[in-house]
């Protein structure tokens, strides 16, 4: 018999905020983390461009790694740091951070898309720009996809499964639903669950501008002005309980993940497919016997790029039908950015916060009377709304499709 | 000028830096092996060596060193061959 799947922990940290609480509060206030900022190549100011970013802007995050580490905090890549913070605010939220017994036998599942990127550009140009013969020999470790996972097992004491999950924008999305089926099954009990990703390098944005995806100053999901979407960086993590223990040790509940989908498209390495969203859209409702009439919050990819939300809109459109006005449509990029194998996590956390409390950050687009879709946008936070459900899309290059769904939390 | 006294020092710092030690355990007859400095930690200091002071140093060259003394003396002394 399938185990029920909880939340009962969640950490976030990006350029929208520097804990879940702080990015909540933000988010309802329409605050966002995007802005114009200088990226350099380190120790190489003759290299520096700027771009609309989503960066976190606390500027401790290496001590408070190592604080958080211990060895694990060591490895030097941003990435692995914001994952050794989130994951640390999601332990201690679900009261599981002193329980080295329990946390010997979870598991972990994260996601990454882009590992290591910094050490990367920090060692070509040790070699390229200034000639050595020598590149930091934590480069090595670094760019591995499982550093975060690893650095995690180490900080926290975790021996069970140890996977990474790479699938661009999707990862984090199908680290959780990997993690979700490791507990439904009885393989474990708890799960850390998420994903990091630190793409902010000076030839990440460069590649990311050459391919025509960025836009010039900001993420306008589904707005009629979009042009394109905003890199950023950031880490979520989400801690994953069976139910029955969950409520014997009195934890604190926040939804029930029932599951979700995930497919290809096998169509095209960058371009989204109608098709093949609209596929996953409904393997994951009816594997989740999700009624198509319920009130569903549903949080889209919406990278704000043209292609992108033309798609998704259509597809979302085309799986509801005539039910879609029954729904409520948040798009959160337009606050943190799109954080790669992190965003998926970071939109999952805000979407179960929007789900419990029937409040949510606005669609700007919305908000500005600016959609291209005629679809039930969020157009204000101060708004309420009623949903059971959450349907949180995640859709990647290289048709890698999640669409993640949890219910409100019932006994 | 770079006088051995300020390249020890700086030594010092950067071996702190790496592996979370304060100065107060870097005494000089500690070992790698008691101040549980690995072969990681120590490549990693050779190259931040290599980056602050311009030493060129090679990990081989420091299989027989123990301590923390010994191992000060030999990046002096390869220093001062360099």
């Amino acid at each position: 018999m399938k185990k029920r799947v909880v939340v009962t922990g969640v950490g976030a940290i990006s350029g929208l905020g520097d804990s879940v609480a702080e990015s909540w509060t933000n988010a309802l206030s329409g605050k966002s983390g995007i802005a114009i900022r200088d990226v350099t190549v380190r120790r190489h100011p003759e290299y520096t461009a700027q771009y609309p970013i989503g960066q976190v802007q606390t500027p401790d995050i290496r001590s408070r790694a190592r604080a958080i580490g211990g060895k694990a905090g060591k490895i030097v890549g941003r990435g692995v740091q914001l994952s050794l913070i989130a994951s640390q605010e999601a332990l201690l939220d679900s009261k599981l951070a002193d329980r080295p017994d329990v946390l010997e036998e979870a598991a972990i599942v994260y996601g990454c898309g882009c590992p290591g990127l910094d050490s990367l550009e920090e060692g070509y140009a040790s070699v390229l720009l200034r000639g050595l013969n020598k590149v930091n020999p934590m480069m090595v470790p670094n760019v591995m996809p499982s550093a975060a996972a690893s650095a995690l097992s180490m900080a926290f004491g975790i021996k069970g499964p140890c996977q990474t999950i790479s699938t661009a924008c999707a990862s984090s999305a199908h680290a959780i639903l990997s993690a979700t089926h490791m507990i439904s099954s009885g393989r474990a009990k708890l799960a850390v669950a998420g994903g990091s990703d630190a793409p902010l390098t000076y030839g990440n944005l460069a590649a990311w501008k050459s391919l025509g995806a960025l836009s010039e100053e900001h993420c306008r999901p589904f707005s009629s002005r979009r042009d394109g979407t905003v890199i950023a960086e950031g880490a979520a993590t989400i801690i994953l309980e069976e139910y029955e223990t969950a409520r014997d040790r009195g934890a604190t509940i926040y939804a029930e993940i029932l599951g979700g989908g995930d497919t290809a498209d096998a169509a095209h390495i960058t371009q989204p497919s109608i098709s093949g969203m609209l596929k996953v859209l409904q393997l994951a409702n009816e594997s989740c016997a999700i009624d198509p009439t319920a009130p569903a919050l549903i949080s889209m990819h919406g990278t704000g790029t043209p292609l992108n939300d033309k798609c998704e809109a259509a597809a979302v459109a085309d799986y509801y039908g005539r039910n879609i006005e029954n729904n409520t449509i948040i798009a959160t990029k337009s606050l943190h950015g799109h954080a790669i194998g992190a965003t998926a996590a970071i939109e999952f956390i805000l979407g179960i916060l929007a789900m419990n409390e029937g409040q949510a950050p606005c669609v700007e687009a919305a908000a500005n009377k600016e959609t291209e879709a005629s679809l039930p946008f969020h157009k204000s936070a101060n708004d309420t709304f009623e949903c059971t459900h959450l349907i949180s899309n995640s859709f990647a290059f290289g048709g890698a499709n999640v669409v993640l769904v949890a219910n409100k939390f019932a006994e | 000028m770079t006088t051995p006294k300020s390249i020890e020092q700086k030594i010092r710092e950067i071996v702190c830096e790496v592996t979370d030690l304060t100065p107060d355990v870097l005494v000089p007859t500690a070992t790698f092996e008691e101040l549980e400095v690995d072969s990681l930690d120590l490549v990693t200091i050779l190259y931040d060596i290599d980056e602050e002071l311009g030493i060129d140093l090679e990990a081989s060259e420091f299989e027989h060193v123990k301590t923390i003394q010994d191992f000060i003396d030999k990046v002096q002394e390869l220093a001062g061959d360099k």
